[in-house]
């Protein structure tokens, strides 16, 4: 070997060893970015896109002047304009950078070989995740000095922008988890992206009206520096709101609990999406379901402690319930995509892995799952319930709290009675040999005629004649049943006709748990003799 | 005798309600190279698709080196190496870059940076001269030697290959076959899936042949050959075609005494079609016979190779 080849192939420093095993530990990023760095059309599209939004906001800016408003408030106008533009941006590339990541290499056919590297599902979607939030940041840096025109004017703080940069970095990576989340279920890039389009062009814009325009208006109820109808309300909330409970629950922990529920389940669905038939496709998202229901019961009480009386608390509390009840029904869908059993190589790997019952539980199995599902369910809503109960007491006088009390009981066993039944009826089906995606059809049909059907019914038996109570009372097999029930309760009204709605309600509420039970019942029977 | 490196066991699989294997059953021994025929649609695909660990199978087993793949996917993934038809490659990467990318996610570089492993299947496959090219301006010859490249990466001891040389222009087929031959030379035992039998008879010394989702033959050729001569009226028969300087009268004259000729007609590009009795021996007897009435023979071929005739043996030639 001479001299020279010596000296070129000597180890490189510590630094730039580390640096470089750093990289190659994460090869789809590595060469994704060497892609992407060679892809002409890239800092076009970025000057592009800085251009246009810097005219726009210019423009804003003239006309403003024009009206002559205080550099202030051009300033709190320039920042709401460029981080609404921004969000949307963010959402929309975001989500549709990811729904290239996946399905580019089904369609182009290297999928496969990229499986048989012996890459695990979860390492492929991590670096997937990398890749595609890496080309979502381009754009948000791109964006960067345009969003520091609203320091020029002044009415917001360098803190504020900072916190506005940083949310924008919180929601791109929701936007990418969710486009992740949708390519590997797409067999093509066409349908990746115009799925994943579709739907942030929709739920986007639609978010950012709810959450922004309501968001700020309760915010402003709650701090009066928070601005009003400025649907970038929580940078500002974050530095104007004075530290306290409120502050900890509203702004640190609920956006945690609302940005990580959703984060957590696109992984998890992009994980599984990627992993094989006969690999354990179950234990993550069941995992997700459990530890999700805990923190968003956990938010509903602490929310629900903000209460000024234990009546209020309750109230919240309910409100609360209700929000936990979809959350239960999600996971009933969720529980359609689960086998029927676990498959050869999950057996062995329990076995050889002497897994507990509870990992058992938690994988592949449709009826273990369904059993999971409802026990866990069922004890997070008593757990919740109980938890708002004293709440409730600890700073109200017995008598006050009674009707919201039995209001929220009401509730909370109806939704859990409609939740078993729910588990059951898919459980059943899915051990009767439907597919997933029927199971889900089907459920979800179901669920529309279960809710509408007895009203309709209600309907035309009031019409038809006969006591108004009566009539209504046919709707009780319909969940929304609940909600007439808690109003009879509020009124104070249980004799005669009013009696008959709760009385309805409560055969409705055992009618379903019954039903619940018996549908598991034969789930489990089914599977068993299969 | 060696334990096979491949087992495949009553294997059976459905796509929903449309069954496209049935009972398959075969073992491939270390070193060899195996071929795997059957018409469009025989269900090749799927059994090596199986093999792979892409799909778990309905019924059946298989196991590759010991390890079944439903129960071992991980462990028989760092056995094989599998190229499928019409493979992809990524846009905008040089033949170094792909491999390198693929050498660091089967995690067998040396220390994370040492690419040796990459710089050993380049020479190999002769591609080290193009190493800086982007892979997607390559010809498809040069694209299939990649792809074999990329499966060497982690030094497999099976190579499973499904329909390596469709497409290939002659030059590439023939270098192909030469790489493969090469590789078994290295001890690599390779699986080759084909519909092109001449190709496979170059390179095959065992086959299975799938019809229909079932296996109708399946071992090494002369034993196939020698099995169905026996149960097969129509194998009893042989063809071959002359190349003579005399015309087919002279011919049938000088093999007019001669015993186990069945029959003479002229052949294609002035050739003498000769059908005989018996083997290779019997072959000889009539050729010398030929030699001895001063016949100008200067070639003498099968009318079909050995596969070709197994092959038409035992397929009924049906749409599927």
């Amino acid at each position: 070997m001479s001299e020279a080849q010596a000296v070129s192939r000597k180890p490189p420093v510590l630094v730039e060893a580390f640096i470089e095993r750093a990289l190659r530990a994460h090869p789809i990023w590595l060469r994704e970015a060497r892609q992407s760095a060679r892809l002409q059309r890239t800092p076009w599209v970025l000057f592009a896109l800085t251009l246009v939004v810097t005219l726009g906001l210019s423009a804003f800016g003239a006309v403003a002047v024009g009206d002559h408003v205080s550099p202030s408030t051009i300033g709190s106008m320039v920042f709401q304009a460029f981080f609404s533009i921004a969000y949307i941006v963010v959402v929309l590339a975001g989500s549709a950078i990811a729904a290239n990541a996946i399905a580019v290499e089904r369609e182009g056919r290297t999928f496969e070989a990229l499986q048989l590297t012996g890459l695990t599902p979860a390492r492929i979607a991590r670096q997937k995740f990398a890749s595609s939030y890496t080309q979502l940041v381009q754009y948000i840096l791109a964006l960067a000095p345009v969003g520091a025109m609203a320091f020029v004017f002044g009415g917001v703080t360098t803190t504020e922008v900072v916190l506005a940069y940083g949310l924008l970095f919180v929601i791109g990576a929701l936007s990418v988890g969710f486009g992740l989340a949708l390519s590997s279920l797409m067999p093509n890039m066409r349908a990746a992206l115009l799925s994943t389009v579709a739907v942030s062009v929709i739920a986007g814009p639609a978010l950012w009206a709810f959450f922004g325009f309501a968001g700020s208006s309760a915010a402003h109820h709650l701090w009066r520096d928070v601005p009003e109808a400025h649907p970038i309300w929580m940078p500002l909330a974050y530095s104007r709101a004075p530290f306290g409970a409120r502050y900890v629950v509203l702004l640190l922990a609920a956006p945690a609990v609302l940005f990580g529920v959703p984060g957590w389940l696109t992984y998890e669905v992009t994980v599984a999406n990627l992993a094989a038939d006969a690999d354990d496709r179950s234990t993550g998202y069941k995992r997700w379901f459990l530890v999700s229901t805990v923190a968003c019961a956990a938010l509903v009480l602490a929310v629900a402690s903000l209460g000024d009386t234990g009546r209020n608390r309750v109230e919240i509390g309910l409100g609360g319930i209700g929000f936990l009840s979809l959350l239960f029904a999600f996971g009933a869908f969720l529980l359609a995509g689960d086998p029927l059993n676990p498959s050869r190589k999950v057996l062995q790997t329990w076995a050889e892995a002497g897994a507990s019952r509870v990992a058992r539980a938690l994988g592949p199995g449709v009826t273990s799952g369904a059993v999971l599902i409802t026990v866990w369910g069922l004890g997070v809503s008593l757990v919740t319930t109980v938890g708002l109960v004293a709440l409730g007491a600890a700073t109200e006088v017995r008598g006050n709290l009674e009707r919201p009390v039995e209001q929220l009981f009401t509730f909370v066993a109806y939704t859990s009675a409609f939740f078993t039944f729910l588990v059951g009826f898919v459980a059943a089906l899915r051990a009767r040999g439907l597919r997933p995606l029927v199971t889900r059809a089907v459920t979800g049909a179901a669920l529309l005629l279960v809710g509408t059907v007895p009203w309709v019914v209600a309907a035309i038996a009031a019409v038809a004649g006969g006591s108004k109570h009566e009539a209504v009372a046919l709707a009780a097999p319909s969940p929304f049943y609940a909600v007439v029930m808690m109003s009879e309760i509020h009124s104070y009204s249980y004799s005669g006709s009013a009696g008959t709605i709760v009385g309805t309600g409560v055969v409705a509420i055992l009618g379903w748990a019954i039903l619940g039970l018996s549908l598991l019942a034969y789930a489990t029977a089914k599977r068993r003799a299969s | 005798m060696s334990e096979p490196i491949v087992r495949v066991q009553n294997l059976s699989h459905s796509y929903g309600p449309f069954s496209v294997l049935h009972d398959v059953s075969f073992e491939v021994e270390p070193g060899a190279i195996f071929g795997f025929i059957g018409p469009n649609g025989a269900g090749k695909t799927t059994t090596i698709r199986v093999m792979s660990t892409l799909l778990e199978p309905s019924q059946g087993t298989v196991f590759i080196d010991g390890r079944d793949v439903a129960l071992a996917p991980e462990a028989v993934r760092r056995s094989i190496g599998y190229m499928p038809d019409h493979a992809g490659v990524y846009e905008r990467l040089s033949v170094r870059e792909y491999l390198e990318f693929f050498a660091d996610s089967a995690d067998v570089t040396r220390d994370g940076t040492d690419y040796s492993v990459v710089d050993g299947v380049l020479e190999l496959t002769d591609l080290a001269k193009l190493e800086d090219k982007l892979v997607p301006t390559m010809s498809k010859g040069m694209k299939q030697r990649l792809q074999l490249a990329r499966v060497l990466l982690h030094d497999p001891k099976l190579l499973i290959l499904d329909e390596p040389a469709s497409d290939l222009d002659p030059r590439a087929r023939i270098e192909m076959r030469d790489l493969l031959l090469e590789l078994k030379r290295m001890g690599k035992t390779i699986f080759l899936s084909s519909h092109i039998l001449s190709e496979l008879a170059d390179v095959c010394t065992s086959v299975a042949i799938l019809e229909k989702g079932r296996l109708v033959a399946a071992g090494p050729i002369e034993e196939i050959a020698r099995k169905m001569a026996g149960e097969s009226p129509s194998l009893e028969c042989r063809r071959v075609r002359i190349k003579t300087l005399e015309p087919l009268d002279r011919v049938r004259g000088a093999l007019a005494d001669e015993k186990g000729v069945l029959g003479l007609e002229p052949g294609p590009q002035g050739t003498i079609v000769l059908s005989h009795a018996g083997g290779d021996a019997e072959l000889a007897r009539i050729v010398r016979a030929l030699v001895l009435a001063e016949c100008g023979i200067f070639n003498v071929e099968p009318e079909r190779n050995e596969l070709e005739r197994i092959f038409l043996e035992v397929t009924r030639g049906d749409l599927q």
